[in-house]
């Protein structure tokens, strides 16, 4: 299936080189893995966490414009990396896998051990399938500026599609004290969470004037549209901090590190 | 070596201990009210009346809180006012679940606009054990822009297994849930896991070649067309059509599956008023003073009986503490025994003449209010605030029990020590009170 033969040959590699080698990759996927699972689920945290938190967070309108914008950032930046160095179109699913990876590794541990909320109530979103997207549109298009067009577009645009599938029986209607309310609604209800009450949801107040009853396509439209420039701007944001770069020892430096011209 | 290593251990034990005690959270828990500014619980809000219908249940057993919350009109200029407030309580995560709530006997899934200063609300909720334990649960209103402001803590065990607890749910649509907390989580794992698998396999799909320095070198030497082959290109495409394709397919099969879905909902609700307590007490106050060393609140005030009938001072209120006039049996009678007594003190409230306010009568009261419990609670710290004021509720009594509720609030002075540089304790009629 591979040519693995013939890349090692070509790189002139022997045999136990070509076994160092190997060793040196599993080293550094480990550390990918380990220091990038942490990264981006703190960067998501910071900046998309709030709407991804809660099932009765996730309205129509800010969770999948918000969500998708942050979460292509580092995929972007580790596909530029990889695809640029080493030509694997891998970056953008790592980055995707490892965010829901370690969301899960989050959920499960701080908040439903440590912190008693249940799981329907924190279930977190994924972007593997937009990941896979951008990777595979890589694959096709070699050209970063296709990807971020066509790919990053698509990976704002489908998130809330593959992600409000698996959720969609959590927003069946539920009559309770004679209103409406969805099962989400319910599970915030029931499960209190002490300092964050019902006014601090930012959830959308009502829907479009026009253009029919649902917002959901325009903010899909226009997440993927913002996707398409944070792709663009972290790709080169990826570069950018995988650069190498060489400064001459200051011959004073040098002299407090003990070390002679 | 062996005695470096005599030393590892011992230090290795002293972190565990370290470590332990800093897991041992659950005191501190319990009392995060204790955290909140003074001025949020002397002069927001001031509960009273508060009950809790049980202090143990079982998992899935249902108990009620029932407060009555007066917002004070001397609001602190500090926070916002009261235009959005959400009914809920204060317990260490959802070890309880909330099955209905209630302001002024309106239901309260959402938040309520336009709360009044000055007005007594009901406070009503029925929770239900969730996790065994024992917990300290408080009713609470949560003002937008101010926070949570808390009521009176009580002790509530629950027994039994975690494991126990269900939520049934039934849907408008008629579909029975039979958790809550579990619906629909295996769904969600089962998309997650399918895209997860999906994304592993590509992953392998490169990473068991050649990875980074011979793909590099490769790179560098042209052969750009050994590291992208025909075939990979194409296992790419398939990949996006194949993502699309499955995204789609889960999308419509979903839809069409649960063709009715709505919203999240957030309409907000007006509370209803509702009859508010006979007040027939002007009170003016004329000064208030907190001793530092001897923890006494002192206030001097003059109150005036506008109404027919004579009125007993018999409790003064604040931060959910309640110092009684132990001479009035109808204060008394409004202390349920099962009210957590760390909140009343034992002194009780001290009056300078505790006879009837006539009819038509004004007098200059001067009343102490002294107990430890000011540093415990944490309440002292009116001195670091900018306003330095205090806040409270006087309630007054007929002879049959009827209650006047009056707001009392005014500037606060410290006092460090007295005129000889000694510290200031406690006024003759004090200790004669602490004394009995
Ligand atoms: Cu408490």
């Amino acid at each position: 299936m591979f040519n693995n033969q013939q890349v090692l040959e070509a790189a002139g590699f022997s045999k136990d080189a070509a076994r160092y080698s190997m060793f040196f990759d599993i080293i550094v996927v480990v550390a990918v893995v380990l220091l990038f699972g942490g990264v981006i689920a703190l960067h998501c945290q910071l900046l998309a966490g709030d709407w991804d938190f809660f099932i009765d967070w996730r309205d129509r309108q800010f969770w999948p414009l918000i969500y998708p914008i942050v979460a292509i950032m580092f995929p972007a930046a580790l596909a530029a990396v990889f695809w640029e160095n080493f030509r694997l179109p891998i970056g953008a699913t790592v980055g995707a896998t490892l965010l829901v990876l370690s969301v899960w590794l989050m959920r499960w541990g701080a908040w439903h051990e440590f912190a008693n909320y249940p799981f329907s109530m924190i279930t977190p979103a994924q972007t593997v399938t937009g990941g896979l997207i951008l990777d595979g549109l890589l694959l096709v298009f070699r050209n970063y500026l296709f990807v971020g067009i066509f790919g990053g577009f698509l990976y704002g645009f489908v998130f809330y599609f593959v992600n409000y599938a698996p959720i969609m029986p959590y927003y069946l209607p539920v009559e309770h004290m004679g209103s409406v309310a969805s099962v989400a609604d319910m599970i915030g209800y029931t499960f209190p969470r002490s300092t964050t009450p019902e006014y601090i949801r930012i959830v959308e107040r009502g829907t479009l004037r026009t253009f029919g009853d649902t917002t959901v396509w325009y903010t899909a439209a226009f997440s993927g549209f913002i996707c398409i420039f944070t792709y663009l701007i972290w790709w080169h944001m990826g570069l950018w901090f995988a650069q190498t770069t060489f400064f001459a020892n200051y011959t004073k430096v040098k002299s407090a590190m003990g070390l002679k011209d | 070596m062996c005695k470096f290593r005599k030393f590892t251990m011992i230090g290795l034990a002293v972190a565990a201990c370290a470590i332990l005690s800093v897991l041992d959270v659950r005191q501190a828990m319990a009392h995060g009210e204790r955290t909140q500014e003074p001025y949020l619980r002397t002069r927001a809000t001031q509960w009273f009346d508060v009950s809790w219908s049980k202090t143990s249940v079982a998992v899935n057993e249902e108990m009620v809180m029932e407060a009555k919350v007066y917002l004070m009109k001397d609001w602190p200029d500090a926070i916002a006012k009261p235009d959005l407030a959400f009914v809920s309580l204060v317990s260490p995560g959802p070890v309880f679940t909330r099955t209905e709530t209630y302001l002024n006997g309106k239901p309260a899934r959402q938040s309520f606009k336009d709360l009044e200063l000055g007005k007594v609300y009901d406070y009503k909720m029925i929770i239900r054990g969730r996790v065994p334990g024992r917990w300290h649960v408080h009713p609470m209103l949560s003002v937008h822009h101010v926070g949570p402001l808390v009521g009176p803590g009580e002790w509530i065990e629950v027994t039994g297994s975690a494991d126990d607890f269900v939520m049934p749910l039934e849907t408008i649509s008629g579909l029975k849930i039979e958790d809550l907390a579990s619906f629909n989580v295996a769904n969600v794992v089962g998309w997650h896991v399918v895209w997860i698998g999906i994304a592993a396999a590509w992953l392998l799909f490169w990473l068991l070649r050649p990875l980074l320095v011979p793909r590099w070198i490769v790179l560098q030497k042209g052969r750009e067309d050994l590291l992208v082959r025909q075939i990979d290109v194409v296992v790419g495409a398939a990949l996006v059509v194949g993502s699309l394709s499955l995204a789609t397919y889960s999308y419509i099969s979903a839809s069409n599956e649960y063709p009715r879905v709505v919203p999240l909902q957030v309409g907000q609700s007006t509370a209803v008023r509702i009859e508010q307590p006979p007040n027939d007490v002007f009170v003016d106050v004329k000064r208030a003073t907190y001793d530092v060393p001897g923890r006494a609140m002192r206030i001097t005030f003059d109150a005036t009986n506008n109404g027919q009938v004579p009125l007993t001072l018999g409790e003064f209120t604040t931060a959910s503490l309640r110092f009684v006039n132990r001479q009035s049996a109808n204060a008394l009678a409004r202390v349920d025994q099962a009210f957590p007594q760390e909140l009343v003190p034992e002194s009780g409230l001290a009056i300078n003449d505790p006879s009837p306010l006539q009819p038509g009568e004004t007098r200059t009261y001067e009343i102490s209010a002294v107990d430890v419990v000011w540093e415990l609670e944490r309440l002292t710290s009116f001195l670091t605030d900018v306003d330095s004021r205090f806040g409270g509720l006087l309630f007054f009594y007929e002879d049959d029990g009827k209650r006047h509720l009056t707001e009392i609030a005014g500037p606060i002075i410290p006092v460090f020590t007295n005129e000889d540089g000694v510290a200031q304790r406690q006024t003759p009629l004090e200790t004669a009170l602490i004394e009995r």
